[in-house]
């Protein structure tokens, strides 16, 4: 399985792979921006992301843009791909997130502290490991 | 220069005010038309039958029979009164009585005039009533316009320990996460079989630094928040700074600069300045976030005119429908849903500017958002005395 973890604080992204090594070969992108560019070229070469953990608050181009721009990128490639994208928030109220994210054609959402056993719940739910 | 009695008799029968005579037991002996009228009897009924006292309110017969013999004993010759009369059909008669003994044919007798002043009792006990409810009416008001401030201050309260709360969870969140992350990383490495002296040692060393800033945020509201009892001078430049690096530690996807032209100091409360800025900041913030604005940005402005310094914050949020611009000072006007805004943000802004501060705060929209301006008079309370120049040294 192939992951991109979208993370601003170095920290957290650098725990996010280690969490997911054992499932995933993992990349890594520090803002919306970046990550765009890498979903985008990743289904370019026919090599697209099957998980996608997003923050929602980054500078430059918050989680929601970076969303909308990755199932736009998507729908240009093998249309039978469509990435599983969970967003990761520190958001503080939960109503914010629901409606941030399901405007936004995301899969699910996990609200910050994560724990490693609710991210693997996840994968398992949209079948990536069985 | 003769009168003869006939004349006398036509002049008290057709007199407009009551006349009477009683004799020593009170019984009357003569009454005249007019205090008739006014009993609701006829002088048959009355003459040589009915004493003064049984026409008089109970409560005022003491009065009426103390003049009454004062007057008898040549204590007094007359006496002038007011008291209550019962009317034949039981209404009360307001009646006010000039009395004077006289001697008839050897025998010693009251003579006396009275007129009906029921009107005029009337027209006092309600101008009285009058006042008196005005007065109760005045109170009633007074109490809701003071309940409401309390409500309006309880409510900002509140808003302050709302904001604080907020502000605390949301520094927390992401720290909380770290830590999180930390302690299931050690699980983790353990359960590989990784977990080495060095890899322990940097997760420790990380918790034990993310729970010092965690303790640090605690302090650094709490301050932010402590009301300040004794005015002091402040440098407005500072303020405005101190308020955009706390605003920026939680908000770090808008850019937030500043623009500091002049650096006049003031006498007051830094913190109700803080307050004040941080209010509107956080309405840039919502409108910015909530309207996903592309490249979001403040600018404050510190800068002054002929007359007053000016602090100046702007955004490019949209700005404010111009239906609504002029409402927006108004204690509980609220755009957002009861959960976000409780509307009394930009309340707490005006009071705070134009009670404590001795200025203005005025709003505008500029093309690409809202433009929100305190203006702080000359010569104004830029000097607290001693303390300047202590603060300068
Ligand atoms: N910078 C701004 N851009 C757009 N609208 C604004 C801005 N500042 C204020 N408003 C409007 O003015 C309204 C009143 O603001 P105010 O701060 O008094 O209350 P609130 O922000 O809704 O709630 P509270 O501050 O009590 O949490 C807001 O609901 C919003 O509609
Ligand atoms: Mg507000």
């Amino acid at each position: 399985m192939r992951c991109l973890i979208v993370e601003d604080v170095d920290f957290e992204r650098e725990m996010m792979e280690f969490f997911l090594a054992d499932y995933a070969v993992t990349e890594t992108a520090c803002n919306g921006e970046d990550a765009v560019e890498l979903f985008t070229r990743a289904v370019a070469e026919g090599r697209p992301y099957q998980l996608v953990c997003l923050d929602i608050l980054m500078p430059k181009m918050s989680g929601q843009a970076a969303l909308k721009k990755m199932r736009q990128a998507e729908a240009a490639g093998d249309p039978a791909h469509k990435a599983v994208i969970i967003m990761t928030t520190a958001m503080n109220s939960r109503e914010d997130m629901e409606e941030a994210l399901w405007q936004g054609d995301c899969t699910d959402y996990l609200v910050k502290p994560i724990i490693l056993a609710d991210l693997v719940a996840l994968m398992r739910k949209y079948k990536l490991i069985s | 220069m003769p009168i003869n009695e006939k004349l006398f008799r036509l002049l008290i029968d057709n007199a407009m005010v009551g006349v009477y005579i009683v004799d020593e037991e009170q019984l009357f002996q003569y009454v005249n038309p007019a205090l008739t009228a006014m009993l609701g009897y006829t002088s048959e009924e009355v003459i040589g039958t009915f004493r003064f006292p049984s026409f008089i309110h109970p409560d005022d017969i003491p009065l009426l029979v103390h003049n009454y013999q004062q007057r008898l004993s040549g204590e007094i010759p007359s006496a002038r009164y007011e008291a209550r009369a019962l009317h034949k059909s039981g209404r009360v008669v307001n009646i006010e009585i000039y009395g004077t003994y006289v001697d008839i044919n050897g025998k010693r007798s009251l003579a006396g005039t009275v007129i009906d002043i029921t009107q005029r009792v009337t027209a006092e006990q309600a101008l009285e009533e009058l006042n008196r409810t005005l007065e109760q009416r005045i109170a009633t008001e007074l109490a809701l316009s003071r309940e409401k401030d309390r409500m309006v201050m309880q409510q900002s309260r509140f808003a302050a320990l709302g904001e604080m709360v907020a502000g605390i969870a949301h520094q927390w969140r992401q720290p909380l996460n770290m830590l999180g992350m930390s302690v299931q990383a050690l699980q983790l490495a353990h359960g590989k079989g990784i977990l080495t002296a060095e890899f322990m040692e940097r997760h420790t060393e990380k918790s034990l630094e993310v729970l010092k800033y965690m303790s640090q945020t605690i302090d650094d509201f709490r301050n932010f928040f402590r009301p300040e009892t004794a005015p002091r001078n402040f440098r407005l430049d500072e303020a405005v700074e101190r308020v955009v690096v706390f605003f920026t530690s939680s908000v770090n996807t808008i850019a937030i600069t500043t623009d500091v032209q002049n650096r006049a100091t003031m006498c007051g409360h830094m913190n109700e300045l803080s307050q004040v800025l941080l209010n509107i900041l956080n309405n840039a913030r919502d409108a910015l976030l909530e309207r996903q604005v592309e490249a979001p940005a403040i600018v404050v402005a510190v800068t002054r005119s002929d007359t007053a310094n000016l602090i100046r914050v702007s955004d490019n949020g949209g700005g404010i429908p111009d239906e609504l611009i002029d409402r927006v000072f108004d204690p509980f006007f609220s755009t957002k849903d009861a959960a976000k805004g409780t509307g009394l943000g930009l309340y707490m802004v005006k009071s705070i500017v134009e009670k404590s501060m001795k200025g203005t705060v005025t709003v505008r929209n500029t093309g690409t958002g809202a433009e929100f301006t305190i203006t702080l008079p000359f010569p104004g309370a830029d000097d607290c005395g001693v303390e300047r120049k202590g603060e300068h040294t």
